[in-house]
Parts: structure tokens; sequence; C-alpha cells
């Protein structure tokens, strides 16, 4: 063993007690030796004093955890002093069983009684606008009919109530301008039976169809205009704003008047009168627009659906998706729906999806970690449809869901289209989410929008 | 907050993590980030790519340990080794920086008369050769013994001995004329 070996090793501690004094007496007379040992340790010092090699980088640390996409509450003790203390708060800050509890499942159960409310809030909405009884059943108001007529843009006279003579006098003229279309005229209101009812009138003044319910018989109604034409009276009526006392005997076989017109579908008239319109040219029918009523037989059947989506971050960060990034299938999503009618449907949905996340820390030398972990989701929806195109099944409708994660909870609007075929459906459309979730004592929100495409089965 | 794992052994955290226990992965990047970082940043003599290095490791670590059973004999070498191996695929793609005859004109630039000792020793780590290097930073940076160094490095344990002391000796004599006068 040379010197300077036994020099490391009595700096090590290893040296037995025999060399060590054997080591003393030759530094006690070798100058050179105890310098060589005041090297040693001002090497281990200085190596110890290396603060920098201890540090990693901020930005480093902040990346390695957005990779692997840890999830809120995973903080890196240590990283920060007060990241410890933020993981445990992003369970709730729970102090005591009772938040401790709330901190766990407080997120569900607060999304579980949003989503029932809203489910059973668009339960009685879909009710009460198809129309538990159909409007023909309906007591006759005269109050609920003048409320029912739309006046824009009509001379005061016309803004009268209906009385039950003018429906009825005018009825034909609704009926028979789809009829003049199709080459068959109808010889009475029976023929009017079917579930799709084109509206076909033109008006120089337009008149807006208001609240998606245009009542049949009661949709025209001549009244003199100021050229001395007849013009055609909005035919405005809200849901169920024409009492059966009124509507029976014109329309007898109509046994459904709500019709669903998405929003304000205009319909004009050229001011010629109701009985003109047979003849009316061609060019008036082409600017005419279908709308189609409500089928009362198309609903009560439960729905599957199956849809992928492709989104963008409303709040995006540089973190890649964490965990499984398997593409379309972190993105999948299934729900089960009852529908009751043709406006509406009710159930629950469920699915995957990552959502970017901007940790704050409040001190330490991480001020910030990005993250995009996965999270399983799951809620309840309601779907509301607004209406159908004639002829080619599209069915809009909009969609709303709250349910919630394992870190909170999360609100789903989606906007889109059924296109129908058989007991299948596609469907695609638009959707904008949002999951709130906590972490530091602080609430967060982070948002993504994309599009949506499915496929919808209804096994019965 | 302390972690609740604080009292857990490295191979009982390990166990956890095969689990999914995330917390546990915290707690063990907790324990040897430092070290790490210190291991790939003097071995390479380079941020970024100790940086790299440092993600790398804990990033398998992470996704690796689902793959073992729950059992890991030795959990620090495990580690060690695994940032190890990231450390000598990337020196063996990268060309040295510095021949290891210009090291006196390195460290002794009146540039660097004002650096601090440390600065001087991180300079000087990096005209060891590789071996030297290793089992210094191993031993001093990272505060293995020399059997554990043994097990990360796959070398003996007098050859462990042997490079620590052959390091320890060529950089107190690189830095002699500095420390005569620190001294």
């Amino acid at each position: 063993m040379t010197q300077s070996e036994a020099i490391l090793e009595y700096i090590d501690g290893t040296l037995d007690h025999d060399a060590e004094q054997t080591l003393f007496e030759a530094m006690a007379r070798q100058p050179e030796l105890r310098a060589t040992l005041r090297q040693f340790v001002s090497i281990g010092a200085a190596v110890h004093a290396d603060r920098e090699a201890y540090a990693p980088p901020p930005d480093v640390e902040r990346a390695l955890m957005a990779n692997l996409g840890l999830a809120p509450n995973a903080a890196v003790p240590g990283v920060g002093p007060g990241a410890g203390a933020a993981g445990a708060a992003s369970g709730g800050a729970a102090s005591g069983g009772a938040s401790a509890w709330f901190g766990t499942f407080g997120g569900w159960m607060v999304s579980f009684l949003l989503g029932l409310a809203v489910a059973v809030g668009s339960v009685y909405l879909a009710m009460r606008d198809a129309g538990g009884s159909p409007v023909a059943d309906r007591a006759p108001s005269p109050a609920a009919v003048g409320a029912g007529v739309d006046t824009i843009g009509l001379p005061a006279p016309s803004a009268a109530p209906l009385r039950s003579g003018d429906v009825a006098a005018v009825a034909p003229s609704v009926v028979e301008a789809p009829s003049t279309q199709q080459g068959a005229v109808p010889t009475d209101m029976a023929s009017a039976s079917r579930k799709t009812l084109r509206a076909r009138t033109t008006s120089r003044g337009a008149t807006s169809v208001r609240d998606g319910g245009i009542g049949i018989g009661n949709a025209a109604q001549t009244t003199p205009s100021a050229d001395g034409a007849a013009a055609i009276q909005s035919p405005v009526v809200r849901d169920g704003g024409l009492g059966s006392g009124t509507t029976e005997s014109a329309i007898p076989t109509i046994d459904h008047v709500g019709l669903r017109a998405s929003s304000p579908a205009d319909v004009r008239s050229n001011g010629a009168a109701a009985s003109s319109m047979p003849a009316a040219p061609a060019a008036m029918q082409s600017s005419s627009i279908d709308l189609m009523m409500d089928d009362p037989e198309a609903g009560d059947h439960m729905i599957i659906e199956a849809r992928g989506k492709f989104d963008k971050s409303l709040t995006p960060t540089n973190a890649r998706a964490g965990r499984s990034d398997g593409g379309v299938l972190d993105r999948m999503a299934f729900g089960l729906y009852w529908q009751p009618n043709a406006s509406f449907a009710i159930g629950v949905e469920g699915g995957t999806d990552s959502y970017d996340q901007k940790l704050r820390y409040d001190t330490g030398a991480i001020s910030r970690v990005e993250q995009r972990p996965l999270y399983r989701w799951g809620g309840l929806t309601s779907r509301i449809y607004l209406g159908s195109l004639e002829g080619i099944e599209l069915h809009p409708f909009m969609q709303i869901t709250l349910g919630g994660t394992s870190v909170g909870p999360l609100g789903r609007l989606r906007v889109g289209t059924t296109y129908e075929f058989g007991p299948m459906a596609l469907n695609v459309g638009a959707e904008a989410s949002g999951l709130i979730y906590r972490f530091n004592g602080i609430s967060q929100m982070s948002g993504q929008w994309g599009g949506t495409f499915g496929l919808e089965v209804k096994p019965w | 907050m302390a972690s609740k794992y604080t009292r857990h052994t490295d191979e009982e955290l390990f166990t956890l993590m095969v689990g999914g226990d995330k917390d546990a992965f915290v707690e063990l990047y907790t324990r040897y980030r430092s070290r790490i970082y210190a291991y790939a940043l003097r071995m390479l003599g380079d941020r970024d790519r100790a940086n790299d290095v440092f993600q790398e490791t804990f990033t398998r670590i992470y996704h690796r340990c689902r793959e073992h059973d729950t059992q890991m004999g030795n959990v620090s070498a495990y580690i060690f080794t695994t940032a190890r191996n990231l450390c000598l695929n990337m020196i063996r793609n990268t060309k040295p920086v510095s021949a290891v005859e210009d090291y006196h004109e390195i460290v002794f630039q009146p540039s660097h008369e004002n650096l601090e000792l440390a600065e001087l020793v991180k300079r000087s780590l990096e005209l060891l050769p590789q071996h030297h290097r290793e089992a210094f930073v191993l031993r001093e940076y990272d505060g293995l013994s020399y059997q554990e160094i043994s097990e990360v490095t796959g070398q003996s344990l007098s050859a462990v001995k042997v490079h620590i002391f052959r390091a320890k000796e060529k950089l107190r004599k690189i830095l002699s004329p500095y420390l005569e006068e620190e001294v």
C-alpha cells in the first residue's frame, strides 16, 4: 500500500489502527504527506459543495412528470417544499373523515346531482313540449289562442284571436299547397293525416315561425293586406296554443300538431290569397322549405352508441398524453339512451379522455408541472332532437352531459346530427367539454373541443 | 408534508410500484433524483445530455417496473445501472470534447482562476478515463459503497478500489497547483 492509498483509506475510515499509526508517524515527518491529505480532503469537500450537480433543472423535472402522466394528487414531495401538501390538497385538503370522504367522492356526488337535475328537467320539458296529450285533446282557451298568435309585421286587425270559423275557412290553403306539388289535391283535411306536412307558403313580409310549434289548421288566416290582396297571417301558434275546439273540426285526423321546426324557420307569403297558392309559380315553390313533424311513433326505444373523437385542447400544455396514449381508443365513449319520443333521449355515457393540466406550485424550485393524464369519465346525459330534414333522414340534436372523473366534475356539450338507416344510425358532431380539478387548494379547469363520429343501434 | 412511504425501503417501494402505486414511485424518485442527476451530469459533463439521461432513466423505471416481478433485490443498483447504461450509450455515440493531454491548458486558463474548487473538480473529471471518472462519481457524488459500485459497474471490488484511487490521485495531481494555493 502506498502512502497515498493509506491516506485515502484513512479518509474513508477503512484504515486499520496499526496502519493509521504508521501513517501519522510518516505525516509527522513529511510535510508533503500532510499536504496530500489536505488536498484529498479539499477535493472531497469540493464535491459535496457542488450543489449544481445535485439539482435537476426544474423544467427537466416538469417535463419528466408530464411525460409520466402523473395524476394531480401524485405530487413530488421534495421537488418543492409545498409540493407534498399540494398533493394532499388535491384530494380536497382533507381534514377529518368527512372532509376526506367528500374530497374523494364529492366531485362524483355533485356531478351526479347536477346530471340528475338536468336529466329530470329535460324529461319534464320534453314531455311538456311533446304534449303528453295531443294538442287536439286540450281544452280550448281563448287566452291561449290569443297568446299563441304571432303578429309580427302584420297590421293590427290580424292580431285578433283566431276563431274557429277563421281557421276552418283557411285551413285548406295550407293543406293544398303541398298537395299541388305532389299533384294530388286532397278533398278534405283527412288527407293531411300523414305524419309529414309540408308548409309551403310565401309572403312579401317575412313571417317567423316561433317556438317550433306550427299549428296546422290555424296556420293560415286570410287577412286583407294593404294592397288589397289577402295575406297569410303569421302561421305561428305556439305549441298547444290552439285548443281542440278550434282545430278538431278543421283537422280531424292530425293527431299531433307540434311541428318540430328547428327554430325560426321563415315561411314566406307572396301576398296572394290563400286560395291562389296552388297556382303559384315554380319559383315561389322553390323558395319554400320542408319541415317535418315529429313522428309520434318514433320514440320509446333504447339507443346504444359508440363514438370516437378527435380533439384539441382549449388549455394546451407541452405535455404529451399520459399513460396509454393509444390514439382513438383513448378517446372512445359509449352511451346508453332511452328515447321516449322523437324529441329527446336520456341516458348515461362514459369513456376515456385526456385533459391538459397545469399544476401550479406556490413554492419550491418547480413553479408548475404540466401533464395530460388519461381519465375515465362517466355521467348522465340528455339529448334533445332539434328537428329533422325530410328525405335525407338527418336528425340534428344537442346533447348535454354532466358527470365526473376521479379528479373532479366534468361537463360536455355536443351538437351533431344522426343519419338513420334501418335500426342503425351514424352520427357526426362537434363537442366541447370541460373538467374541473383541484390542485394545491386551487380549482382549475381544463377544456377541449373537437369533432365526434359514432354509430348508434336501436336494439329495441 | 412527509410522504407516507418515507420509512419504506427501496425494495418495498418498488413492490408497490409494480402494483401501480404512483406515490411509491414519487418517493423513490425523491430519493434518487439528486444522485442520478449528479451521476449523469458528472459522467457526461454536459447538461443537455445529462437532462436527457435523467429523464429517460426515471421514465424507463416507471414503465418497466410493471414488467418485473414484485421482488427486486437491489433497487439502488437497478436504478444506477439504468442510468449508467444510458450514459454509456451516449458516450459511445459522442466524441470526446477534449483530449486528456489538453487538461493543463483547460484547467489553468486565467479565466478559471476565480472559479471555485468545485468547478475545477468538475472540469478535471472530464479529463479522467471513463472507468476512473465513473468510479469516482459513484463514490464521491452518489455515496455508494465499494460493493455497490461493484454491483452497478459489474467490476470486481478490487478493480473498483483501484479505479477510485487512481481517479482521486489523478485529480489531486491535476488540481495540485490550485490546491497548493488554497491549502
